[in-house]
């Protein structure tokens, strides 16, 4: 009776039908993003001496929380395939968020 | 989930178990048990008695389970897909998701906790600084180590949809032995931690200053250890069964589910790397 919609429901089975998965593009980007997290003090350093741009500590936190949060998006929409899964489903894990957003609001307050 | 009671093919009313309330009873336990952990400073004898609630309400609740289990109490399962709201969307991948919400909220009360520590306490190191007591480059390479993995799980889920099966257990393989050497890498690290650095998670005399930084180094790097652990248990699993011919293109729910806590751990340590490592305060 439920079982009408196996495969379109199914984000993991649409993308294995499809021509190209992004798999290993997905890895690379990754990978480049962690090393310029790796090295954000050196480049920041690069950046003054050779162009006299500062880029502050805090700022190059905040940085490293964004990028941080791209590759947790990168992730979750195409290893863990929400990108391709219904909407319904795709909203269960960002329902924490609010609370986790909440709460970091909360810390930095105090 | 909820019952309303369904007809049997021949059309007569059937009665159903739509659930178990013991599992319900067992949350209920935890949730006393771990309320009395968190006042035992402040109302020791409320605590006490929390504690207690919560170890006679698991009692109870376990008791009951094995009771039911033993009785053989069958629960219908009303078929591998839901209906509304989550229309045609796998039961059990569904459950993994739902799961998965209560782990972002359990590392969300961790990190929170370990950020609240970072803004109030004595002394915070900063990783610019050589006397900074973490090795960057070695949990640099680590985390390279777990990405690739994630990369090898969701090649093993895709190799077993397209019926690789040789493929596929390479995969399973690597992302085990991945895992693993994360595993590793982050005991000795903890070891070198420990006994050359004196970064112990308490306060200790060689470098009483650390103690805060410790406690939450530890809480958080340890409890991510303890689910990479867990995903191991899964991938071993995983690999045995598929050495013995389990999975293929008919049948790799039980991949696709064990790599979406792969990942979820995965991202976890995403926001865990570089809030232990290379930010400050």
């Amino acid at each position: 009776m439920a079982a009408v919609t196996r495969t379109a429901s199914n984000g993991a089975e649409r993308l294995a039908h499809g021509l190209k998965r992004p798999y290993v593009a997905i890895f690379a980007v990754l990978a480049v993003v962690t090393l310029f997290e790796i090295n954000i003090g050196a480049i920041a350093q690069f950046l003054q001496d050779a162009w006299g741009v500062v880029v502050t500590r805090y700022e190059q936190y905040a940085l490293l929380l964004g990028t941080a949060a791209a590759k947790a998006g990168l992730v979750a929409m195409y290893y863990m395939h929400l990108r391709y899964e219904p909407r319904i489903l795709q909203l269960v894990p960002l329902a924490p968020l609010v609370f986790v957003i909440l709460l970091a609001v909360i810390v930095m307050l105090r | 989930m909820e019952g309303h009671a369904h007809e049997r093919p021949g059309g007569e009313p059937h009665e159903e178990h739509q659930g178990s309330i013991w599992p319900l009873v067992i949350a209920l336990a935890a949730g006393f048990g771990f309320a009395g952990l968190a006042f035992l400073r402040s109302y020791p004898i409320v605590a006490i008695g929390l504690v207690l609630a919560g170890v006679a309400l698991l009692v109870v609740g376990v008791g009951g389970w094995v009771r039911q289990d033993l009785r053989g109490v069958s629960f219908e399962v009303r078929g591998r897909f839901e209906e509304r709201p989550f229309v045609g969307i796998s039961s059990r991948k569904l459950g993994m998701w739902i799961f998965i919400v209560s782990e972002i909220f359990f590392f969300t009360g961790l990190i929170a906790g370990g950020l609240a520590l970072r803004a109030h306490g004595e002394y915070w190191p900063d990783p610019a600084s050589p006397d900074f007591p973490l090795n960057i480059p070695l949990t640099a390479v680590n985390t390279f180590i777990l990405i690739a993995s994630s990369l090898t799980m969701v090649e093993a889920l895709h190799a077993a949809q397209r019926g690789k099966l040789t493929q596929m257990r390479a995969f399973l393989a690597a992302t085990l032995l991945l895992g693993s050497l994360f595993v590793s890498i982050q005991v000795v690290e903890y070891s070198k931690l420990f006994f050359e650095e004196h970064l112990t998670p308490w306060p200790n005399l060689l470098r009483p200053e650390l103690g805060t930084f410790g406690t939450a180094f530890y809480t958080q790097t340890g409890f991510h250890g303890a689910h990479v652990t867990g995903g191991l248990l899964g991938l071993s699993y995983l690999n045995v069964m598929a050495w013995r011919g389990r999975y293929g293109k008919d049948n790799h729910e039980a991949i696709e589910l064990v790599g979406l806590y792969w990942h979820f751990v995965d991202i976890v340590w995403i926001f865990l790397f570089p809030l232990m490592y290379l930010i400050g305060r």
